[in-house]
């Protein structure tokens, strides 16, 4: 084992002057440091590789408010590969839920392309886009959005509605998708009658029924405690490694960001 | 698109959310609709009922009574002074006959006493003398070389091509007096009054119409061969009058519906049994009886009183016989000048016999009774007064049973004399009841023949006869126009509410039209979700408001037909004993109007906020919601 180099008394209170001469301050501090060396660390060892699955090229994003013009993204252009789990990260107003809409294509932007599974997205006509959402992107709110008097097995149901897969396939896979998430014991329970974590872990898998190349999640255990936050987690993880499904979180949440591959930063509308 | 069964699973989830306001939404709408659905039902078994009842009677055929009366007036300025002169001719003739008469029979006369054959008004204007026997004998000659109303009355008749054509004409007496001979006898003291409402007794007249269109109120041939007498007038008489005549007292108000049913059954029944008697008296044995009366009466009140010397006494009330002498004191002169005095009224026309006989009726038929203020009472009162098949004068002798009377000679002074003046204008006038084939021909025909109001001065009138046929169908047709207006009105209402309800319901679901949309549905996907929410919204408005529709109908329907199927059993006398008056009947069509409208309210609601919410950005929609 090596030995940690000798610091003489003299620097040592050069650098504890930093930290009002608290060596508590001054540990915080070496701490903190240790953790964003490590995990840059780690996410270098992730590195993508597989196929581009959404590409973004110099995208801007204005909105109209009143008289002002108010820029949500500014020129941003990143490529997100196929499996891939990546954490969109910043904070209040930099643009992070402003770009996973654009990915999911329920906005377009003002300038710049959007490109998933090499389709243009922000060409694509309201019908056609549509499709696309619904056979390509599976889309989970911070708020669930269940149907509140529909059953379990219904709610999962509904984008295979709109996909018109036949009931029996959608029986199939309802059942297949509620014991991947875990709550095929409550398949005949309305929403109010699960917890806040079950019905988030029921809103994934209805995002998964249609098998989408594409999870979108925003904060997604934004509503949810930290133990719930965490199952939830695993859950992502254990969809991308049992479906292969490409995943993109918009989060506040660090453990999410420490457990993805990537974090994407963004301030002001840029990445950084 | 997605599968019409998938859509209507996510479109009955709507019906679930905003419960309250669905319900409240749904009995409000219904309420607004069964109201309409209510009247439809109603008008409906109305007009089904009334159908049923008048099977075969007057109201199934389309009937009108037209008349025709000259215009000329006596005293109208502008006759010819050639018919003034004739005028004085003749009463110059007239005096000069009876200024001769009465010299060869030894009495005196005085031409003072005869009315002047013209009234002068200044220098200049004459007019005939109504009082006059000359000037109307003058004015008869004149209107004579007129055409007749028959032949007016025939060309106008002809132009609008009646199916058949039947003469009216009503019972006269010239002077004479008819008199009811009751249980009681012949009231000697009393004149009778028409009555201002009601039926009025036979000796206030009747009329003789064809069988044709009397076959309808007629008793049935079993009945009516029971009848051993027909030397009596054979007439269709009133139900109260028969009544009367059967002995039977009326039912008070409060007579139950089975009661009033039993009773009319009971008289149709014995109708054949009943008859109706009068006396008849000529002018001259009506002053007999009066000058009885009052001396009696000068006799009883005035010590002085001074009989005279030929003093009549009353005949048996029952008999219908003239007064007897009681006492005559007259000399063989005065005796002698009498006579010769009535034999000088003879001579110029006047009666000095008593004549008196005693008439009797049979009935042969029944007719509803007389409009009352007491027949406008209630649902019953009206149906009476529009759907009753009314005849006439409701005395109605039927021509042909008339006619093969081994004894009509005796009665034929009844039958109305030739024309001939009756007041100033009206010389002579000339009625026909008109059939025709359709309801649009007898209503154009009144239309333009008719003269519409009781201040008409036209020389024809037409007006619907025997029946309210044409008024039924106006009725139905204005009831439809006021129902399909209020439909309109509260159909409006209704949707007002029901778009606030679909509007608010889908305005409710801006997040979930977004979430919809983030996980795949097209636009037409959410359209048919809310097109089949609005379709079960409907559909439960109708159920709901049919179903309150018709619970209304049978609520009333049970309180109220009853006693509508009395008085329908009293109009329509003849009508099967089984058949009830209901009102409940479906008519399809107007209820599937109705449903239309409903249908038409919830997509008119649901158009609006829809189009609304499918514009809008569904990110901006769920983020407003967090």
């Amino acid at each position: 084992m090596a030995q940690p180099p000798t610091v003489s008394e003299h620097d040592l209170e050069e650098f504890l002057s930093h930290f009002d001469g608290d060596p508590i301050k001054a540990v915080r501090a070496i701490s903190s440091y240790a953790k964003q060396t490590r995990r840059h660390t780690l996410k270098k060892t992730k590195a993508p590789t597989g196929p581009v699955l959404v590409k973004l090229t110099d995208v801007q994003k204005t909105y109209k408010v009143g008289r002002q013009h108010i820029s949500a993204l500014n020129g941003v252009s990143l490529e997100i590969h196929e499996g891939e789990f990546v954490a969109l990260t910043g904070a209040s107003g930099s643009g992070k839920s402003t770009l996973l809409q654009l990915i999911g294509g329920l906005d377009k932007p003002t300038s710049g392309t959007v490109e998933v599974d090499n389709v243009n997205i922000s060409k694509l006509r309201d019908s056609k886009l549509s499709t696309f959402r619904g056979q390509t992107i599976g889309f989970v709110f911070q708020f669930f959005y269940l149907q509140p008097f529909l059953r379990v097995s219904k709610n999962l149901e509904v984008p295979a509605m709109f996909a018109r897969i036949t009931r029996r396939d959608r029986h199939a896979k309802v059942q297949k998708l509620a014991k991947a998430v875990k709550v095929d014991d409550r398949l005949n329970h309305l929403p109010r009658e699960l917890s806040g974590g079950q019905m988030q872990r029921v809103a994934i898998a209805r995002a998964l029924m249609n098998q989408p190349k594409l999870l979108l999640a925003d904060e997604p255990t934004g509503n949810l405690d930290s133990v719930n936050g965490a199952a939830i987690i695993e859950l992502f993880e254990a969809i991308r490694k049992e479906f292969g499904t490409t995943i993109i979180v918009v989060t506040h949440d660090s453990q999410i960001a420490a457990r993805a591959d990537r974090e994407i930063k963004l301030k002001d509308g840029v990445v950084v | 698109m997605i599968r019409l069964f998938d859509a209507t699973t996510l479109a009955f989830t709507k019906l679930r959310t905003r419960r309250i306001r669905t319900i409240v939404t749904v009995i409000i709408a219904s309420l607004l609709f069964g109201v309409i659905a209510l009247a439809i039902l109603m008008l409906q078994g109305g007009v089904n009922s009334v159908n049923k009842f008048s099977a075969g009677s007057l109201t199934d055929r389309y009937l009108a009574t037209a008349s025709y009366s000259s215009q000329i007036a006596i005293d109208d300025d502008t006759l010819t002074p050639k018919l003034l002169d004739r005028a004085t001719e003749i009463y110059t003739q007239l005096i000069a006959d009876k200024k001769a008469a009465a010299k060869k029979l030894g009495i005196e006369y005085d031409p003072a006493s005869e009315q002047k054959p013209f009234i002068e008004f200044g220098d200049d204007i004459k007019i005939l003398n109504h009082a006059s026997s000359a000037a109307v004998q003058a004015f008869n000659e004149y209107v004579a070389t007129q055409p007749s109303a028959k032949q007016e009355l025939e060309k106008i008749i002809a132009q609008h091509q009646p199916s058949h054509v039947y003469p009216v004409t009503t019972s006269s007496t010239r002077g004479a007096q008819l008199k009811p001979l009751t249980n009681l006898g012949e009231d000697f003291t009393k004149t009778p009054q028409y009555p201002s409402g009601g039926t009025p007794g036979v000796e206030f007249g009747w009329q003789y119409v064809d069988r044709a269109v009397a076959q309808s109120f007629m008793l049935p041939d079993s009945q009516l061969d029971k009848q051993k007498n027909v030397q009596d007038i054979p007439i269709v008489a009133p139900v109260a009058k028969v009544e009367e005549a059967l002995g039977l007292k009326r039912l008070p108000n409060t007579a139950t519906a089975q009661e009033k049913l039993d009773r009319i059954r009971y008289i149709r029944n014995h109708a054949e049994t009943a008859t109706f008697s009068v006396c008849y008296r000529n002018t001259v044995s009506q002053n007999q009886i009066q000058n009885a009366i009052d001396v009696v009466k000068e006799t009883a009140e005035n010590k002085d009183y001074k009989k005279p010397s030929l003093i009549y006494g009353l005949p048996d009330a029952n008999s219908c016989s003239g007064a007897v002498v009681t006492q005559d004191t007259r000399t063989a002169a005065e005796k002698t000048l009498a006579g010769k005095q009535d034999e000088f009224q003879r001579m110029f026309g006047g009666e000095t016999i008593p004549m008196q006989q005693k008439v009797t009726f049979r009935a042969v038929g029944l007719s509803p009774n007389g409009l009352s203020a007491e027949s406008f009472s209630g649902v019953g009162g009206l149906l009476t007064a529009i759907a009753g098949s009314t005849l006439e004068g409701q005395w109605v002798v039927p021509q042909q049973m008339y006619d093969a009377m081994p004894n009509k000679q005796d009665f034929d002074k009844f039958l109305p004399s030739a024309p001939k003046l009756s007041d100033y204008f009206n010389y002579d006038s000339y009625r026909v009841v008109a059939e025709f084939n359709t309801a649009a021909q007898v209503k154009t025909f009144v239309t333009k023949t008719g003269c519409g109001n009781p201040y008409c001065d036209g020389t024809t009138s037409a007006i619907f006869f025997g029946s309210n046929s044409v008024l039924i169908d106006d009725i139905r047709n204005q009831v439809i126009k006021v129902l399909a207006y209020s439909a309109m009105g509260v159909g409006l209402i209704a949707a007002i509410i029901m778009m606030g309800m679909i509007g608010r319901v889908i305005g409710d679901s801006r997040r979930e039209t977004a979430v919809f949309r983030a996980i795949g549905a097209k636009r037409n996907d959410i359209r048919l979700i809310y097109f089949m929410y609005t379709i079960m919204l409907s559909a439960i408005i109708i159920i709901v408001s049919l179903a309150m529709g018709a619970l209304a109908a049978w609520w009333i329907d049970t309180k109220i037909a009853p006693d509508i199927s009395v008085q329908a059993h009293l109009i329509y006398i003849f009508a099967d004993d089984d058949i009830a008056f209901h009102l409940i009947g479906i008519w399809w069509q107007a209820l599937i109007a109705l449903i239309g409208l409903i249908v038409l309210a919830g997509f008119v609601g649901m158009l609006l906020p829809l189009s609304r919410n499918l514009a809008r950005n569904p990110i901006k929609d769920m983020r407003d919601d967090t």
